[in-house]
């Protein structure tokens, strides 16, 4: 009796999220999941039509390889960074703080002033070539050359860095100090503490840092829509310019198709690494 | 048993709370009103006749309680013309004396009393203008200013004989001297003449009681003894945009607030904060723009409550009460179009009597009367839409409303050009609109892709209403059919422009591509200065539409060859031209191009003719390229001819010929709430009445507007305007616009009637183009790059 009124408060907790999830998120994705089988205006049933041209799309094509480069360049990069970062600090006894903050500042930055910077240094006549053309180099098309998709990569590394930072040394902190105490008695070394003792501590954050970083990457349009607009150098076209622009052109049909072909790719990523995360 | 009602209690109070939560998020369900209960009374526009021959220029009622009217006839000057029937009928109650028929008159006001006054302007006579000149010379040597002039009337004799002007009753320009005067005249005309000084000049108005203001250009006001015409009393000497005037209270409109004087004493009153707060609602500003009329026209009834009329509709208010009451809504009248200014305003018998001008000059005397019979909102609504403001279409609007009184038409746009909201954002937010279900009914395609709407099947097909048209009034098919396909006509441009090169036959008839337009680069100050610094947009609705190949990618060739061509031509230009020309291309900018480039933002497109024709006139150039957009600037044109012998029209051909640039390119949508009014709508926009009223930018696609357009000399006898601009040196050209000729009008005719490629209006296109342009013009990438990137981003663009 006493167990199935704690059921009961356990689902009435879990309503007033639950209704939202299926209002806001389930209904909405079953919608669109309906509209990808049919036509973007009329709600004519096509079947497989708008998936066959979404996947013979040259601009979905190279918008998903781009996204999907873009991800697995950037997310390594910063959860490797990101906890190199957060060991050193860790272990830092003065300006730890400071330094804490300070890496935390560009995730306060609005996106608006992040472009305003983008522009100052990566502007044909901006500082970064004059710094260039002083050295005696040539100038450089940031933005209109290869080199756009390097900016984007460094962009993301610099506005989430000190965020996954702070969530390895959330981490760190939850690693009992004896174990290493213990380690060093047996004549462990600073890196084999960190492999042994550390590393193996901070799988289950991985996970989370890594399911965090990888939505985190969707954001980092904003930055790039805002610098270049809706057709930047093809290095830096992403998915979501594609749907930005197919909204403007009416084409919700291909919308829905992507956007459901999007969703399970990011589903199975986010399984397989949840299944390699059990595993360990 | 405390407990359980404790534990009762709490449930409840969550139990409420969810409850609260829950109803709080239900969206609000409409409340229709049922259709007994719509509110009914409304005050309704009609026009009212006023004699022919004559051009109003106030209106007033009466202390007898009559309406009177001043205007200006071709014959007999200034009449004075009374209606006891709420202008039925007028009847001539006197008329200046005849040395004043042919007088140029400033402003004049009507006095409720009895009478009125006016401010004329004349070419000073030989002596007065020489008197003029020595005293301007005397004063400049010594460096004294000319001191401003209250008491410098004297009075005239009423026989009319003219007494030698004070010198500050004249103003000498680089174009002649001109002398000014105040005309204080009586019901029947008679009439006594006062130098008026110059720097006095602006507007007068009578208050109800007969006291005479007036407000200069300058921004002083001031009371004046209409015995003597000198200045009575000083109000204030600056800062008034314009005037309104209420019981024996001066309204001053300023930059940012109401000031309220008492005129008699000249004492400042407290401010009324509800009046203010109305007129300065949404940052309404009051100066004016145009010498026929102003932003707002104020008066009073019998009982002084205060009445202003506006764009935004007739409004009233006791002063210093805490209510400013909307009476008459701009936008369900003709006062919403937004080529209307005011010139007079009365109240009788609580009916309103607007007297209004017009984009053509066209002046009207409308009058509003109630009406309880009619619903007090229209009972249906119709919304348009365009990306950005179009004065044409707002007119439209208003204009369809005044025929359909029972539609409301909801003109919405886009792009406000102050919220930073760019054509994507805008275009976003109407697809979500569209697929909503609370998209527009009819949408205006200007800058928009005919072709993802029409694709999308959401535009409607208009081939009927279109050969309705076409079968009663005649369209010009070249351009009314341009956006058929698959026997579908989804869109239809209601106007256009013709892309041409104009001036020197000579030169113009050796275009032909951009090697021929660089040769003429080569000659320095024989192209437009203008033309040179922005070649690429010029150039670009001419050459675009030849860029798409057939599997929808763009052609690499065709491209280079535009953006080698615009740089080549550029940089011709860039090493031959003139110091001069070099000036003036720092002055576009530094100031004027900036401006000139938000003009399209106005309606008035960067490719406009009509910006160079003075530069053809005073020599500063000999070819012109752009669009002709208006008849008036054809005759600007004829006139140029007529001026040098050497001012020609040709259309332009580049990678395409025969081009022209479509303006208000109308579609309905297939989700349209009302279909059947949105087709009234277009039929309407596309009818010889729509056409003829509206004023936008492009030639009439109706045959019948366009014919009427063409061949009505809208000049008459007296001729045109006279425009004059410095040539660059010491000396002035002055240009009289004189109408076109029926040969010359023909000519046009047969150039409307050859034009039959539509030139690329889509906007993604456009801005990648020229945005890549610019960076190769102005040296920061190559043209190969420029081809590169813009074909990199096309294709992407024409993939997705």
């Amino acid at each position: 009796m006493k167990n199935k009124k704690k059921d009961l408060a356990g689902v009435l907790f879990l309503l007033p999220g639950l209704t939202g999830v299926i209002f806001f998120t389930l209904l909405p994705f079953a919608e669109v999941v309906k509209r990808s089988f049919q036509s973007a205006v009329t709600a004519e049933w096509v079947g497989w039509k708008n998936y066959e041209e979404v996947f013979s799309n040259t601009a979905f094509r190279m918008a998903a390889s781009n996204t999907l480069r873009f991800t697995f360049i950037c997310i390594p990069l910063l959860v490797a960074v990101s906890l190199v970062l957060a060991v050193v600090l860790q272990k830092l006894k003065f300006g730890k703080n400071f330094l804490k903050s300070a890496f935390l500042v560009p995730v306060a930055v609005p996106a608006a002033s992040v472009v305003l910077v983008w522009k100052v240094l990566f502007h044909s006549n901006g500082l970064l070539n004059g710094l260039i053309e002083r050295l005696g180099g040539s100038r450089i098309g940031w933005m209109s050359s290869n080199a756009a998709f390097i900016v984007l990569v460094i962009s993301y590394l610099w506005k989430n860095i000190g965020y996954d930072m702070i969530l390895w040394m959330a981490g760190l902190a939850g690693i009992p100090n004896e174990i290493y105490e213990a380690a060093r008695v047996d004549g462990a070394g600073e890196w084999r503490c960190f492999r042994s003792i550390t590393l193996p501590n901070l799988l289950p954050s991985l996970y989370t840092i890594t399911v965090l970083s990888f939505l985190n990457s969707f954001k980092v349009f904003r930055e790039a829509w805002l610098v270049a607009g809706d057709y930047p150098h093809q290095s830096m076209y992403l998915l979501q310019h594609l749907y930005n622009n197919w909204f403007r052109e009416l084409s919700f049909d291909k919308i829905s198709a992507a956007a459901v072909i999007n969703a399970l790719v990011v589903f199975v990523l986010i399984l397989v690494l949840r299944r390699s995360w059990e595993k360990e | 048993m405390r407990q359980d009602l404790k534990a009762f209690l709490k449930k409840l109070c969550a139990g409420m709370t969810a409850a609260c939560m829950m109803v709080s998020i239900i969206p609000g369900i409409p409340v229709t009103a049922e259709e007994g209960d719509t509110a009914m009374g409304r005050y309704l526009e009609s026009d009212i006749t006023i004699p022919e021959s004559i051009y109003p220029l106030d209106v007033v009622r009466t202390k007898e309680g009559t309406l009177r009217i001043v205007g200006q006839d071709t014959e007999e000057g200034v009449t004075i013309w009374d209606s006891s029937d709420e202008g039925a009928t007028w009847e001539k109650r006197g008329a200046l004396p005849e040395e004043y028929a042919e007088t140029y008159f400033l402003d004049i006001a009507l006095n409720p009393e009895g009478g009125g006054a006016g401010i004329t302007m004349e070419e000073a006579s030989g002596e007065a203008a020489e008197a003029s000149g020595e005293v301007d010379e005397a004063a400049e040597a010594s460096g004294e200013a000319a001191e401003a002039s209250g008491e410098a009337g004297e009075v005239a004799e009423a026989s009319g004989e003219e007494e030698a002007s004070s010198d500050e009753s004249i103003v000498s320009t680089s174009i002649g001297s001109y002398e000014y005067s105040l005309v204080c005249f009586d019901t029947e005309g008679n009439a006594q003449r006062f130098p008026f000084p110059s720097e006095l000049i602006g507007y007068i108005q009578f208050s109800q009681s007969g006291e005479l203001l007036q407000y200069s250009f300058s921004g002083g006001v001031h009371v004046l003894d209409q015995d003597t015409g000198a200045i009575a009393s000083t109000i204030t000497e600056s800062n008034v945009d314009t005037m309104g005037i209420c019981g024996n209270e001066a309204l001053l409109l300023t930059e940012t607030e109401l000031q309220r004087y008492d005129f008699t004493t000249g004492e400042p009153l407290i401010r009324d904060e509800a009046l203010d707060d109305a007129l300065y609602a949404d940052g309404t500003n009051y100066m004016n723009v145009t010498s026929l009329g102003g932003p707002i026209v104020m008066t009073q009834d019998e009982e002084g409550r205060l009445y202003y009329a506006t764009q935004k509709g007739i409004f009233s208010h006791v002063m210093e009460g805490s209510v400013v009451e909307q009476v008459v809504d701009g936008e369900l009248s003709s006062l919403g179009d937004p080529s209307t200014y005011f010139m007079g305003f009365a109240v009788l018998n609580q009916s309103f009597y607007v007297l209004t001008v017009g984009g053509t000059a066209e002046a009207k005397l409308l009058k509003y009367e109630y009406n309880a019979d009619v619903p007090s909102t229209p009972g249906q609504e119709l919304t348009v839409y365009s990306l950005r403001e179009n004065d044409s279409i707002r007119q439209a609007a208003v204009l369809f409303q005044k025929k359909y009184p029972d539609v409301y038409v909801n003109y919405k746009t886009g792009m406000s050009g102050t919220d930073g909201v760019t054509a994507s954002d805008a275009l976003r937010t109407l697809n979500t609109d569209i697929l909503a279900g609370n998209g527009p009914d009819v949408l205006i395609l200007d800058e928009m892709s005919v072709e993802t709407y029409a694709k999308q099947g959401l535009l409607m097909d208009l081939s009927s209403v279109v050969a309705e048209i076409q079968d009663s009034e005649g369209l010009l098919e070249n351009i009314s059919e341009v956006y058929r396909s698959d026997e579908l006509l989804p869109a239809v441009p209601s106007r256009f422009g013709m892309l041409m090169a104009v001036g020197d036959p000579e030169l113009i008839n050796t275009i032909d591509g951009f090697d021929s337009l660089a040769e003429l680069a080569a000659q320095g100050d024989v192209m437009n200065p203008y033309d040179m610094f922005n070649i690429g947009e010029i150039l670009y609705r001419s050459c675009a539409g030849s860029w798409k190949n057939e599997d929808n990618t763009i052609n690499q060739e065709k491209l280079a060859e535009f953006v080698r061509g615009v740089k080549y031509v550029y940089d011709t230009y860039q090493e031959n031209k003139s110091e001069k020309a070099a000036e003036e291309i720092e002055m576009y900018i530094n100031g004027i191009y900036s401006s000139w480039d938000s003009m399209e933002e106005y309606g008035v497109p960067g490719d406009d003719l009509a910006m160079g024709i003075m530069d053809l006139a005073t020599g500063a150039c000999q070819v012109k390229l752009g669009s002709l957009n208006d008849i008036i600037d054809y005759s600007g044109l004829v006139s140029v001819n007529k001026l040098n012998g050497a001012c020609h029209e040709t259309l332009l051909s580049m990678q395409q010929s025969n081009v022209f640039r479509p303006f208000g390119v109308l579609g309905v949508l297939n989700t349209a709430k009302n279909t059947e009014t949105a087709c009234n709508f277009i039929k309407y926009m596309l009818s010889e009445e729509g056409q003829s009223q509206s004023q936008g930018r492009g030639f009439p696609v109706n045959v019948k507007a366009f014919e009427a357009k063409i061949y009505t000399d809208q000049f008459g006898e007296g001729g045109g305007f006279s425009v004059s601009s410095s040539d660059g040196g010491e000396d002035y050209v002055e240009l009289s616009y004189v109408w076109p000729t029926k040969e010359e009008s023909d000519a046009l005719y047969e150039m409307a009637k050859q034009v039959n490629t539509c030139a690329d209006i889509e906007r993604v296109q456009h801005d990648v183009v020229m945005e890549e342009i610019d960076r190769c013009i102005s040296g920061e990438i190559s043209e190969d790059e420029a081809v590169n990137v813009i074909l990199q981003k096309i294709n992407l663009y024409l993939a997705e």
